[in-house]
């Protein structure tokens, strides 16, 4: 028990020095604009004030943070892994291949290594999926998709 | 009388009606999909509203709501898998009902429970909505920015886990809203020298990004759920006994989940724990809970529907959002140039009473949907989640593409959904931050307006009539739901 009491706790570290990060950045980047006075407040009264609200309650949770327990289920991280980078990668495919390559190679990959599929299921899927997708979207709805 | 024909006839023409069918199925279905709850499938499925009318956007975002949450049942009972959150109080009573051969009778049930407990709050919400919100409409800009605060506090609260990480979240909220153009002075502020970013972030993105990537990831880090374990099921009307069992469950909980949907913050998770923990103490045998009691399930899901239905009542009136559902659908009205709040009867009678008289037939279409045709929804649960999870996101992509035509979207889509995935595992409640994002820009123009009335000065917070009673209701709600929640929580592990 100490030692999961441990972990929660390195993980609410964690998370405070992660949230004191952000809320640093905004505090500088709100610090360089005119703040004006309560009657009339200028663009940066509202964000520093709210980015402070962010360091202290950051500070708080670097104190005293220690969440409550969670169950030990196990954790796939290539399969995690493999939806990040799909995720990441899709805009970057569409913004150079088009909408068609971009989506029959993400959703190919996905259903094959993530979804432990055949190589020929996952091909076939992914290439109807996608020509449903294109169609119901630029054909039904109407909305303007680049396909190539 | 004549605002609720009106929304009948808005609700009533042909493409309404169709946005209500095709809400309340694909509310039914994610509500079904283990992992994806009703925040998760309305922040999929709002960009592909931006076509359509106010009314009808609202209708069919509106319908998936409430389908989710008849369709969470169903794994719950079926799998003992909780389709959202609110669902986990059913597996209790739900799962051991299934093992024993008695899954039908209990969706069943669970279903017209849910159809009451849904009604008895759309007659609440029908009849309570235009006199708060004629009431409301008299407050001024202290009022709004305290009742707008009120609201988010309450929500970070009560909200799941720490609360120094809910307020955290609600803070992460407002400043996210800030960023862009300053309202009046027209100064870029938070951009980071991107000039993409001046024109603030866009509600879309924002919530693909988190409710729908960060839930796919969650899902996509456990093993998919199969449901080819589901056995047959063959009965599915209960018995006599079991009816006249539940009746009285059913009758309390549509009250107590209507009275808790409508705080901030209450919502289906906690009118479930509440209603059932009633339940339980009312209960002359008690210890027939959590090994299948009828009434068990009867009541939770009963509060769920009842709670999602009147959680309208303070976005409609107010244009105070109780939950994060709630929250997207306050965005995709302001996008529809429809701002939700006390006048909103008056300046957009069709998408309010729209919207009501929409809920009447989707509740109905529902019933009809969890019973005769439950055995559809069930099969539904074997597609397998492999093949789904990666034509969610494409569609996401889409979505979130085609809003604005806009690269920019999918990469802040993109930095979303992964910021919402370490958000997760890192224990935040993301409710805050959404309800805080959407009640920013108001929260601040609210609190220049209350300084410019004061000449500077915070006593204007707590010296008018208005002020002092929203203070005194924030402590004493406060307060109580921290007290029942914590009496609540222990009551289903028991």
């Amino acid at each position: 028990m100490p030692h999961k009491r441990n972990r929660l706790r390195r993980l609410d570290v964690l998370a405070g020095l992660l949230c004191l990060a952000i809320m640093m950045a905004f505090a500088l980047s709100a610090a360089s604009l005119p703040f004006g006075s309560l009657t009339t407040p200028e663009a940066g009264l509202w964000p520093l004030s709210l980015s402070l609200c962010g360091i202290a309650l950051s500070i708080l949770l670097l104190l005293f943070g220690r969440d409550v327990s969670q169950s030990g289920e196990s954790i796939s991280f290539t399969q995690v892994g493999l939806y990040i980078a799909a995720i990441m990668v899709f805009p970057a495919l569409y913004i150079y291949t088009g909408f068609i390559a971009a989506s029959v190679l993400t959703l190919g990959v996905l259903i094959w290594k993530a979804g432990s599929q055949s190589l020929l299921r996952s091909a076939t899927i992914a290439v109807l999926g996608t020509i449903s997708i294109y169609a119901i979207f630029a054909y039904a709805l109407g909305l303007q998709i680049d396909a190539f | 009388m004549e605002g609720l024909l009106l929304g009948f006839g808005v609700a009533f023409s042909p493409l309404n009606l169709a946005y209500v069918l095709l809400g309340v199925v694909i509310g039914t279905v994610v509500g079904l999909l283990p992992g994806l709850g009703p925040t998760a499938g309305v922040a999929l499925l709002m960009p592909m509203t931006l076509s359509m009318p106010p009314e009808s956007a609202i209708i069919m975002l509106s319908g998936i709501y409430y389908g989710a949450m008849y369709g969470g049942r169903i794994p719950a009972i079926l799998l003992n898998i909780p389709g959202d959150a609110a669902a986990v109080v059913t597996t209790i009573d739900g799962y051991p009902l299934a093992q024993q051969g008695r899954a039908g009778p209990a969706l069943t049930v669970t279903a017209v429970g849910s159809f009451i407990g849904g009604t008895v709050s759309i007659l609440g919400l029908t009849f309570l909505a235009p006199l708060l919100a004629s009431y409301a409409s008299g407050v001024g800009p202290p009022e709004r920015t305290l009742l707008a605060l009120s609201g988010l506090l309450m929500v970070s609260m009560i909200a799941q886990g720490s609360r120094i990480k809910s307020l955290l979240m609600a803070v992460a909220g407002l400043i996210t809203a800030a960023i862009g153009l300053d309202s009046i002075s027209g100064t870029a502020r938070l951009t980071f020298g991107m000039y993409e970013l001046t024109n603030g972030i866009d509600i879309i993105p924002l919530a693909v990004g988190l409710f729908g990537f960060g839930e796919i990831l969650c899902v996509a880090e456990r093993k998919f759920i199969s449901g080819s374990m589901i056995g047959k099921i063959d009965k599915i009307w209960p018995s006599k006994a079991d009816w006249k069992a539940c009746a009285a469950p059913i009758a309390r909980s549509s009250i107590v989940g209507f009275l808790i949907g409508v705080i901030p913050g209450g919502g289906g998770t906690l009118s479930s724990i509440v209603s059932y923990g009633l339940q339980k103490k009312l209960a002359r045998d008690p210890e027939r809970y959590g090994k299948g009691a009828m009434e068990g399930v009867a009541s939770c899901e009963t509060a769920d529907n009842a709670s999602s239905n009147s959680s309208f009542i303070p976005l409609l009136t107010l244009g105070l959002p109780p939950n994060s559902v709630l929250a997207l659908l306050f965005g995709v009205l302001l996008i529809n140039n429809v701002i939700p709040g006390p006048t909103m009867v008056t300046d957009h009678p069709a998408v309010f009473w729209g919207v009501i008289a929409s809920m009447y037939i989707g509740n109905i279409m529902l019933l009809i949907f969890n019973l005769p045709l439950i055995g559809v929804f069930v099969q539904m649960l074997r597609i397998p989640g492999a093949i789904l999870y990666p034509l969610v996101i494409i569609i996401a992509f889409l979505g979130v593409y085609s809003a604005n035509n806009s690269y920019f979207d999918m990469g802040v889509a993109v930095v979303f959904g992964v910021f919402g995935y370490v958000l997760k595992k890192l224990r935040f409640d993301l409710t805050p931050l959404i309800l805080a994002f959407i009640l920013g820009p108001m929260i601040e123009k609210g609190f220049r307006q209350s300084m410019l009335m004061s000449g500077g000065s915070f006593d204007i917070f707590f010296d008018r009539p208005g002020t002092i009673s929203i203070g005194i209701g924030l402590a004493v709600i406060v307060v109580g739901l921290m007290v029942l929640q914590g009496r609540m929580k222990q009551q289903p592990k028991q």
